[in-house]
Parts: structure tokens; C-alpha cells; sequence
């Protein structure tokens, strides 16, 4: 609906969250996030201006509970050490989203709890 | 092999296991050993570069047509490159006849990507009047026989044609271009290689063989500049690689790929 850089990854992450949402038996959620480099600097999360005219786009999602890297992709230039580096800073960016994928599928649940305390309020 | 079911016999499957248990491959190689390389070139006459890449019994033929047109909207200042490969029927019968399948695709986007982001080719020396005129390069890249690793002998086609290509030489005067008879090669920046794997069960190995991509759970690809610098990866195929196997292969992948690049062959001398 707007992009600014990350729709793949963003839609991954997204997708992922739906599938558990809807009960689909999954053995992981997905995560996804893109690295890159602007500026000879290895960053997170590219906007769309760092991602025209940055030196390395690199989309990486994975199935954080399971350590399994499941997109991978790069253009750019990356030396062995950055390429190292990107990966990491993927990961724990991953992580990150992992965290609050987890908390939004239970925030859910925690307000259907407190709406069913409610209930039960009313009928004493 | 998206054209066709995936299938192999769980005995061979088995026993592709049982010998990479012990560092073994069908073929009698190790886990990092590249198969035999050997790169022909000016295979086509009326190609303005060409080559014949044998990886083992996998082989791929190359063109690069040169023509004059006019640059992208979006890149006046550029030249233009377009890379396109296709698998056809002789190469295996899993490939079939008719439009561009998803292997296709992958490979002609995979081979450019490779090429563009290695800055191989100077493309803003390929301009001839900014916005109005430049050289077109179109690489044009066939499976001739398909026993694995088709993206690597892909690449290795691509970029041993445009090495050895040539275009006529060019004088622009007051934005009018006058062709000369003389030839001159494509400005070169950079020689990219290729380095693909493949993940069986557990085991990490280069340059699978068509029985063994038959049996992969994920494939990796990494590209390398002269200046060792990764420049292009795809994984592919719905398995996972973890952190640790993937900076593995970069180790392997760097190294493999100098030794490759010295089969490259030299620009032509003109």
C-alpha cells in the first residue's frame, strides 16, 4: 500500500504473521529484512532513497527458531567482512521482528481474555 | 526443474547420503572440487563474441550481438545490456518447448545481476549521444546439455562472449556517429565468477551434477569480482542454509572462484 523501500521483506513478515493468525500449523514464523550498504556503511533497513542509490541491497528472511535462512539475495558489492557483517545485523534485526510478530499473535488472545472476564462480570 | 516434477528414487537419494556421509560424491569428487572446465571462443562467426563452456558433461553456448539503439529513459548516460537465457528441449527432457519457464528466468536474471553489479561491462562508455544513441549489447546464453550447475556454465558462457567480443570503433562529431571498419573489445572492468552449492541432508557441496540437483533441499549462489568482493547471491529452491554454512561457502566460493577466473579467456588482441 506504500512502499518505501522493503515491500518483499515487509510482505514475508507479514504473510508469516496472517498464516499463524489464521491456525495454519507452521514450524516457524518467517522474518525478513534487508541490509545494505549507502555510503560504504553497512545499514539496516533500507528506504527506498538508500535503496536507489545505496552500493548493496541484500533482502534476507528466516525462520529465527529454527537458525534457517530461507531468502537470500544480493547485489551490490560487499567484501567478505561486510558480507559477514550484513548477515548478522540481518539477523538480529530478524529477531527483533521475530519479538514483535510473537507479541501481536498474542495480544490477541490477551484481549479475548480480558473481553471473556468481562462476560463473566456481566452475568454474576 | 520447474517444469517438471522433482523426482528422484529414494535409493538414490540414499545413497547420494550414504557417500557425502563420507565425503564422497557419485563422480568421484569431494565435496569442493569444481568439475573440468573447458572454455572455447569465436565458435560463431557472425557473433560479435561467442563461447562453448564444457562443465563436465554440462555444456552452454553463448552469443553477444552488438547493435546501435537508444539508452533507457532512465539511464541516458548509459548503455545497454540485455541478458537472456534459455533452456531448450535438446539440453534435457525436463525442458519443454514454448515461452520461458521459471529456471529461465531465474538464470537470465541471476547471470545479469552478476554482470551488472560487477560493473563488468563500462556502460557509460557505451554511450554514444547521451539520451539518443548508444550500443546495445544483447548476450544471448543456451543449455545445450543440462547435467547440472546450469547457472554457473551459464555465467561462465556470458562472460567468456563478452570478453573476447569486439565492436566496430566509433567517432561522434557534433552528435553525428561515424562507424569506422576498425574493431576495438567491449570496455571490460571486471571479470565476475560465479560459485554454486548445493545443500543435501546436511552436507554442503560445490558444483552439483544433475543426479545431485535431483536431491538438493536449497541452492546457493555466490558471485566474485577480481577484488574478491561479493557482488551477487541467490539462494534458491525451498530449503534453508544457516549462518555458519553460508560464510562456508563464502570461504570455499572465494577461493574456487580464482582459481576459475584463470580459465577466462583474454580479451582479443587487436
Amino acid at each position: 500500500m506504500q512502499a518505501d523501500g522493503g515491500t518483499r521483506c515487509a510482505s514475508i513478515t507479514a504473510a508469516a504473521v496472517a498464516l499463524a493468525d489464521a491456525g495454519i500449523p507452521m514450524r516457524d514464523l518467517v522474518a525478513a529484512i534487508a541490509v545494505g550498504k549507502a555510503n560504504g556503511k553497512i545499514i539496516l533497513d533500507l528506504n527506498h532513497y538508500e535503496d536507489q542509490y545505496g552500493g548493496g541491497d541484500m533482502p534476507v528472511a528466516m525462520m529465527p527458531g529454527l537458525k534457517a535462512i530461507t531468502l537470500l539475495q544480493a547485489d551490490g558489492r560487499f567484501t567478505p567482512e561486510e558480507f559477514k557483517q550484513a548477515i548478522s545485523l540481518a539477523i538480529n534485526g530478524i529477531n527483533t521482528i521475530y519479538k514483535k510478530q510473537r507479541k501481536a499473535l498474542k495480544k490477541k488472545y490477551e484481549s479475548l481474555l480480558t473481553l471473556t472476564e468481562g462476560r463473566a462480570d456481566v452475568k454474576k | 526443474m520447474s517444469r517438471s516434477e522433482r523426482i528422484i528414487p529414494i535409493v538414490q537419494r540414499k545413497t547420494i547420503e550414504a557417500l557425502l556421509e563420507k565425503g564422497e560424491r557419485l563422480d568421484g569428487r569431494t565435496l569442493t572440487d569444481y568439475r573440468s572446465l573447458k572454455i572455447k571462443t569465436g565458435i560463431i562467426e557472425k557473433a560479435e563474441g561467442s563461447a562453448l563452456v564444457e562443465l563436465g558433461n554440462t555444456m552452454t553456448i553463448a552469443g553477444v550481438k552488438i547493435s546501435m539503439g537508444r539508452p533507457f529513459a532512465n539511464d541516458p548516460n548509459k548503455g545497454v545490456l540485455i541478458v537472456n537465457a534459455e533452456l531448450i528441449p535438446i539440453a534435457s527432457p525436463t525442458f519443454e518447448p514454448g515461452p520461458p519457464g521459471e529456471e529461465d528466468v531465474e538464470i537470465s536474471r541471476v547471470v545479469d545481476r552478476g554482470i551488472r553489479s560487477s560493473e563488468m561491462l563500462a556502460l557509460d562508455k557505451l554511450v554514444l549521444v547521451p539520451g539518443e544513441r548508444a550500443w546495445v549489447i544483447y548476450v544471448d546464453i543456451y543449455a545445450l546439455n543440462h547435467d547440472g550447475n546450469l547457472i554457473d556454465a551459464c555465467m561462465l558462457a556470458a562472460t567468456s562472449a563478452l570478453l573476447t567480443a569486439t565492436k566496430p570503433k566509433t567517432i561522434v562529431e557534433n552528435g553525428e556517429i561515424k562507424v569506422l571498419d576498425e574493431k576495438e573489445p567491449l570496455p571490460i572492468q571486471d571479470r565476475p565468477v560465479s560459485v554454486t552449492f548445493g545443500k543435501i541432508g546436511k552436507h554442503i557441496l560445490v558444483d552439483p551434477i544433475y543426479k545431485e540437483e535431483l536431491a538438493i533441499d536449497a541452492r546457493l549462489t555466490l558471485m566474485f569480482s577480481e577484488k574478491d568482493e561479493i557482488v551477487a547471491v541467490q539462494k534458491g529452491l525451498p530449503g534453508y542454509f544457516t549462518y555458519k554454512e553460508i560464510l562456508e561457502a563464502v570461504e570455499v566460493g572465494l577461493n574456487l572462484s580464482k582459481i576459475i577466473r584463470k580459465t577466462l579467456p583474454n580479451p582479443p588482441k587487436i
